[in-house]
């Protein structure tokens, strides 16, 4: 038996899946060992191992991929306990991470707080001044050298910062990305010097324009990269001593998986989110539905990521914390809502607004009886029957439906409402919420949102997805089974990724040379991956793109380019009509100015290999009634109707092909879905829960 | 109370007394708040040239740092540049 | 008589934020098809929502000093084109007289007018600064200009778009008044593509809610501005808080200018009193009536206002005390391009934060209150013969990256205005050089550029290029501060000092560079030294570099009470010099060890007191 292991440490739980050459899926779960995650690897592995009746050992002999989500980089980052980090740069530069372009004081922020100047602060740089050398060496824009390495300044630099005790050395020249000789120069002295230090260099991370950009990715991996490094090989040492014959695979923050030690360890951080979107992607494929809109409510934020005709989307400006990075990022957009958002009025005014504080985890929602007093949205969702009165997670958390009205009965006085009225309210403020930052992301990129199908991952989600739904125009919404492991599911699924960039702006017309040279040099560089890799040919699907726009315009739309040997003059050709359709298409026709002419920015090429082909067992349709699965009744209330009886079904009990009719409430271990009036619910044959508006 | 940086504006505690003026540091009274505390501080017209000039390039004179302090602790309340001989900018007065 | 819709709480949250997001749809949409860095990077623009009328609902987040003058236009053309040439379904209109309506003329608005059912029933605004407007002078900002009318281009509500095409006759004119007509049709499409975006949100809205309920928040949201305002001003000390500001006139012969503010706060209403400010000037720095209003609004809304709606509820608290003939309301002849951001409207917001910042030390909120930051500045415009053979301007943007202003509590931010925009961004050193013909040889945070105090303000940049094009290049500077220190501190914290800029003529560095050398100071480079006044023309020879100093943020409390352990740090990141730290921190710093000697330092600032102590004298 072949099987596939993905893992994922999240901030509480570390969650695994193994699936089987038959498609059967295996899950199981630990509390994380922030002090050593191996240890809730191990716990994972053998909690799985058990319940397929196996050893790890021979669970892990059989495993034909292993693929493992981090957060050691995102930590490491989060603390600040990275690496301590020196810089090379330009002569020039040394406050290129210190200015930060200006914008880390409010990049990231929500609007609303960018307006409040005097609360919003300029993070501390990555790297003091003191760690920081001026080398001489100078390349101009064409990538012609205007001032030569000074060799012995390097030495001397590197000299310096290794006593002053640093462990890794980013190495950011300006327009390396247009020639790479100072900087390989620059490395090789200081690994001929001093082999133990890691170091990587800007634009061997990311060869691209933006110093600021590219500079701070580069120092982000030479800070996470010794402990990245470092824990990874500890892992795979482990991992091979308990029985795992295969390399360690790691998920990247640009929604792929790749050897653990080809991985730049910046693309690790960040990951987490991207393997929920895998999950979606997962879905999307098995299930064919190419355009997917996923959504995830945690008890702080909603985010949303969007993949259309079955591609990830990349975000255009990716972020670690307040650092805009230049690395291949899934686009993942956030705001401050979630089953913690507090509900508040102000009593001037007599206006309800929901968040974007948040209760958190502690206090919490009032009915988590934890300390909260303030109401939230889980408590709403409590005053209006939605959740279970007693318990959350099968039971494993009480809950006090008398603390959620209480907490809003303030409020209510104030607003001179009823309870629920309030707590309605807020539920379908935050809906609204939900729903706007969806329109925008979607219209924004020239989307149709009746294409898509909504999916509710995370504890919340279930409880908005169908309202949602209505108010966005969405036809079919859908709960996946089991969504708390689907990153982790995500991970096991995933084939293997390789992203190359190359910077090469040039004004339309090009050549069929500049494309043949370009995309060669990508490819070339992917299928040497794969080969190292052991990826056979006939598995690896390799896509093309170029970055292009209206050369005076700033933003650029990434085209997908046909893959070919070699491309003719008249392949060169047809870009600009391929741009222009594509250009309107996203910003609207007569967006564009081609008077101004057009010009390539930069080739992209993307390669997905797989390791070994998966699928998923489906369960065998039975009967459409449910009611085996009805576990009783309470009132819940709806817009239309005010409380009603609603009957509330057990998930685990409900079998592939079974209907629930609305209003109704199905309670699943990790959430609980809302299926409102004139909506019917169907569990799929993956047991997925599909709800759908009765027409 | 009221304290404005290191100004102190101290209610009447009873009736028929003044409200005053004190420097937070020292607590030295400067006087009645019916005036601007100006008058009651040390001033001192420091050339343009005073605290880090390094890239001061023209010196006409026209303009002069007004600098107000405490005449019991030296404490530095206000800082201004003005006109060399422009009359005092009552910075704040409540009403 | 049909009674009014009055919105229930949770209709009117669910509508406060489809509003917000409708602007901010225009807003990106603006800066996804705009060609001008200036807006696309340092996010000078700015969207709104109007009623009918022209009073503003909503606005965004951008450059907030010209937040004031969005609705001016709407309301303009609303009261005088009705009914000639009338306004209609599909049309939109263009707008940059500074007498109605716009900071300088280089703000271009587009407007457009959104119907129901055959009805108008709101405008929509975008705005975004323009690199050319025609005229005397590349850029828009006219040195010379003794009249208005020399400034180049004004329209006064012109219809641009008729039944949603644009008008060639139209098109046509404004090409040939502009130097760059080809972005400048550009961003006029940036702008009603980005009102068209906010237009199908907002029919969406009423199609979703029904008209009534989004006329009634039209008319609510303002209303629950004025009152959101007007309870936070009672929360804080009635009394009338002053600031005076001096810069330099670009007329030689009038030496320096003057804006100075009263804030009379009493109860829930609030008088700004710019009585006293210089008379009209004969140059380009006045500012008009209506940029003067809305410079003034810009710390208003960034301080007071930015946890609520910014409409005109808002600012419509605000009673104007703005005299005639001055250099805050001059003759409508006068020139005034250059007000924003080297003149009288610029300053105004340096004044109004003085005074707002004042008021807060004064309250128990004292951690709203921060010293000005950026005041004083470079913003050279440069112009010439692109790297690809083609005409182009643009603006040098590191004035984004001036100091901040320090806080009562904590240093301001270094290299990070925060003076007139939400938003600062400075562009990369690499994008300036693919698109435009010069070399960085180095961009820095300026050493002793913070103003001292109890808390540092923040420490400005400096930057150095040379020309690395075919030929010349031109600059127009525009700058104030390298006299008069206009970044105030607060509460005995000291002004930033003083900006400059420098040519060197003939330095001729690539020979330098050959030999393996590159500049890391003025020191360093070799040619004839040109101090350069601000507000000035020169050109840039491919042999001559050109470095420039940016202003810092204002210190907070007295320096001698500041922390000599942050003095130290400060040294080590090189914010403050030895020599600094001693002269005015009175902290010494021992060189080898490059820690605080604390008796030496105890003994120096007691000298330091007893020298203030004998120098001082009562008035
Ligand atoms: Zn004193």
């Amino acid at each position: 038996m072949r099987l596939r292991i993905g893992i994922d440490t999240g901030g509480t739980f570390t969650d695994m899946v193994v699936i089987d050459e038959h498609g059967k899926v295996t899950t199981s779960k630990s509390l994380c060992t922030p002090h050593d995650y191996t240890i809730c690897v191990e716990a994972c592995l053998e909690i799985a191992a058990e319940k397929l009746g196996i050893t790890v050992e021979e669970m892990l002999n059989q495993t034909v991929s292993f693929a493992y989500g981090t957060t050691i980089g995102t930590n490491a980052i989060a603390t600040r306990t990275g690496a301590k980090t020196g810089m090379l740069t330009t002569s020039g530069c040394r406050d290129v991470l210190h200015i930060a372009r200006g914008l880390t004081r409010w990049s990231g922020l929500p609007e609303s707080d960018t307006k409040h100047m005097a609360a919003t602060v300029k993070p501390e740089a990555l790297i003091p001044k003191e760690l920081t050398r001026e080398i001489t060496e100078r390349i101009d824009s064409t990538g012609q050298v205007v001032c030569g390495l000074d060799e012995e300044e390097v030495k001397q630099a590197c000299k310096e910062l290794v006593e002053q005790g640093v462990e890794s050395i980013a190495i950011c020249f300006l327009w390396s990305f247009r020639n790479p000789e100072h900087e390989e120069r620059a490395q090789e002295i200081l690994t001929n010097l001093y082999p133990n230090i890691y170091s990587s260099t800007s634009h061997q991370v990311i060869p691209l324009e933006g110093e600021y950009e590219r500079f701070i990715t580069t120092v982000l991996d030479n800070y996470v990269g010794p402990k990245t490094k470092n824990y990874t090989t500890l892992l795979s040492s482990h991992l091979k001593r308990m029985g795992l014959k295969v390399s360690l695979l790691l998920m990247q923050a640009d929604g792929g998986i790749a050897y653990a030690d080809t991985v730049q360890p910046v693309a690790s951080v960040h990951s987490g989110p991207a393997g929920g979107v895998l999950g979606a992607q997962t879905i999307g494929k098995l299930l064919n539905y190419k355009d997917i809109i996923s959504t995830d409510v945690g008890g702080t934020t909603f985010d949303v990521s969007i993949i259309t005709n079955h591609e990830v989307t990349y975000s255009r400006e990716p972020r670690i914390e307040k650092f805009n990075t230049l690395y291949p990022t899934l686009d993942i957009i956030s705001i401050g809502a979630g089953g913690g958002s507090i509900v508040w009025t102000n009593p001037d005014m007599k206006s309800l607004h929901v968040g974007p504080q948040s209760a958190g985890s502690s206090p919490g929602p009032a009915c988590y009886g934890v300390g909260g007093t303030a109401p939230t949205v889980t408590d709403a969702c409590m005053v209006l029957g939605y959740l279970n009165p007693h318990s959350l997670n099968g039971g494993r958390m009480r809950l006090y439906k008398e603390k959620a009205h209480e907490a809003f009965q303030e409020v209510a006085d104030v607003l001179g409402m009823d309870v629920v009225e309030v707590a309605y309210g807020a539920y379908e403020i935050i809906t609204a919420k939900m729903s706007d930052l969806i329109v925008g992301m979607t219209v924004r990129k020239g989307l149709n949102i009746s294409d898509y199908i909504l999916l509710a991952f995370g504890g919340g989600g279930a409880m908005h997805v169908a309202r949602m739904g209505t108010m966005l125009g969405a036809k079919k919404v859908m709960v996946p089974a089991s969504a708390s492991v689907y990153s982790a599911m995500g991970l096991a699924t995933s084939p293997i990724v390789h992203t190359y960039q190359k910077y090469d702006y040039q004004m339309l017309p090009i050549t069929a040379d500049t494309l043949n040279r370009n995309l060669g040099e990508l490819d070339r560089k992917i299928n040497a991956d794969f080969e190292r890799d052991g990826i056979p040919e006939k598995d690896r699907q390799i896509s093309f793109y170029a970055d292009m726009k209206y050369s005076l315009q700033i933003n650029a739309v990434t085209l997908e380019i046909p893959r070919k040997k070699v491309y003719t003059e008249e392949d060169a050709a047809k870009l600009a009509d391929l741009f222009d359709t594509a250009y309107a298409k996203m910003y609207g026709e007569g967006s564009g100015y081609p008077a101004a002419g057009r010009a390539v920015v930069s080739f992209m090429a993307k390669g997905k290999g797989e390791i070994y082909p998966f699928k998923l067992s489906a369960s065998v349709s039975e009967h459409v009634d449910a009611s085996q699965a009805l576990s009783g009744q309470r009132q819940a209330y709806f817009k239309d109707t005010g409380f009603v009886n609603t009957n509330i079904y057990s998930y685990e009990r409900l079998k592939s092909g079974n209907k629930v009719e609305g209003p109704a409430i199905i309670e699943a271990e990790d959430t609980t879905m809302l299926i409102p009036p004139k909506f019917v619910a169907e569990v799929d044959a993956y047991r997925n829960v599909v709800i759908e508006a009765l027409v | 109370m009221i304290t404005w940086g290191n100004i102190r504006i101290e209610k009447a505690a009873k009736k028929g007394q003044e409200e005053v003026y004190s420097c937070v540091q020292c607590e030295h009274v400067l006087g009645p708040t019916t005036e601007d505390w100006k008058k009651y501080a040390l001033v001192n017209k420091a050339p343009l040239s005073k605290a880090q000039p390094l890239h001061l390039a023209t010196h006409s004179g026209r303009f002069a740092l007004r600098e107000f302090y405490c005449p019991n602790c030296g404490t530095m309340f206000e800082v201004q540049m003005l006109a060399t001989e422009e009359p005092n900018v009552e910075t704040f007065k409540l009403l | 008589m049909v009674e009014k819709t009055k919105l229930d709480p949770i209709t009117f949250e669910i509508l406060r934020h489809r509003l917000e997001e409708i602007v901010a749809e225009s807003y990106y949409t603006l800066a996804r098809v705009s060609g001008n860095a200036v807006i696309t990077e340092a996010g000078d623009h700015e969207e709104s929502i109007m009623n009918a009328m022209g009073d503003t609902v909503m606005v965004g987040g951008g450059i907030v000093e010209w937040t004031g003058c969005l609705e001016d236009a709407a309301r303009y053309i609303s009261q005088e084109y009705e009914d000639n040439p009338g306004i209609h379904e599909g049309d939109q209109f263009i707008m940059n007289d500074t007498g109605i309506a716009a900071v300088h003329h280089m703000d271009i608005q587009v407007l457009k007018p959104v119907f129901w059912e055959g009805k108008r029933v709101a405008w929509l605004n975008c705005a975004g600064h323009m690199m050319d407007v025609g005229g005397m002078q590349e850029s828009g900002f006219v040195f010379g200009a003794t009249e208005r009318i020399q400034e180049g281009l004004c329209m006064k509500g012109v219809k641009i778009c008729e039944k949603g095409k644009i008008r060639r006759d139209i098109e046509d004119t404004l090409k040939y008044m502009t130097r760059q007509p080809d972005l400048f049709m550009l961003e006029i499409g940036a702008r009603i593509a980005a009102n068209n975006a906010a237009a199908t949100r907002l029919l969406q809205t009423i199609e979703e809610f029904g008209i009534d309920k989004v006329l009634a928040i039209f008319e609510e949201l303002p209303e629950y501005s004025e009152k959101l305002i007007r309870a936070k001003l009672r929360t804080l000390p009635d009394g009338v808080f002053r600031a005076t500001h001096h810069f330099e006139s670009i007329r030689e012969d009038e030496g320096y200018l003057t804006v100075k503010c009263a804030l009379i706060k009493e109860g829930d209403s609030i008088t700004l009193d710019f009585t006293g400010s210089s008379p009209q000037s004969k140059g380009s720095q006045n500012v008009a009536l209506p940029g003067a209003r809305s410079n003034a609004e810009c710390p208003f809304l960034m301080m007071l206002g930015y946890d609520i709606p910014w409409n005109y509820g808002l600012w419509g608290v605000i009673n104007w005390v703005l005299p005639e003939g001055s250099i805050v309301n001059p003759s409508p002849l006068a020139p005034v391009s250059t007000n924003t951001p080297a003149g009288a409207g610029y300053v105004m917001i340096g004044t109004v934060t003085d005074c707002i910042s004042q008021m807060y030390l004064c309250s128990d909120r004292t951690e709203e209150a921060y010293a000005n930051g950026g005041n004083a500045f470079h913003n050279p415009n440069m112009y010439g013969t692109g790297k690809r053979g083609e005409f182009f301007i643009t603006m040098m943007m590191e004035l984004m990256i001036c100091g901040g202003g320090a806080l009562a509590y904590r240093d301001g931010d270094n290299t990070c205005s925060n003076l007139w925009t939400t938003k600062p961004q400075v562009t990369n050193i690499e994008r300036a050089e693919e698109h435009f013909p010069w070399l960085y040889l180095w961009r820095k945070e300026a050493m002793d550029t913070g103003g001292p105090g109890q808390y540092r303000g923040g420490t400005g940049c400096t930057n150095a290029i040379i020309s690395y094009g075919i030929g010349e290049m031109g600059v127009h500077d525009m700058g104030l501060g390298m006299e008069p220190r206009l970044a105030n501190g607060l509460a005995g914290g000291y002004p930033a000092p003083n900006v400059k800029q420098i040519v060197y003529r003939g330095a001729n560095l690539k020979g330098m560079f050959e030999n393996g050398q590159l500049p890391r100071t003025p020191d360093d480079i070799p040619g004839h030294r040109e101090v350069k006044p601000l507000l000035h023309s020169f050109t840039l020879n491919p042999e001559d570099a050109y470095v420039i100093y940016f202003g810092g943020g204002g210190g907070y409390g007295d320096p001698l009470q500041r922390d000599p352990e942050a003095v130290v740090k400060d040294i080590h990141q090189e914010y403050v010099s030895f020599e600094e730290a001693k002269r005015t921190y009175g902290v010494i710093v021992d060189p080898d060890t490059q820690q605080v000697n604390w008796e030496e330092t105890r003994n120096l600032r007691q000298e330091m007191i007893q020298e203030r102590l004998t120098l001082g004298k009562r008035e």
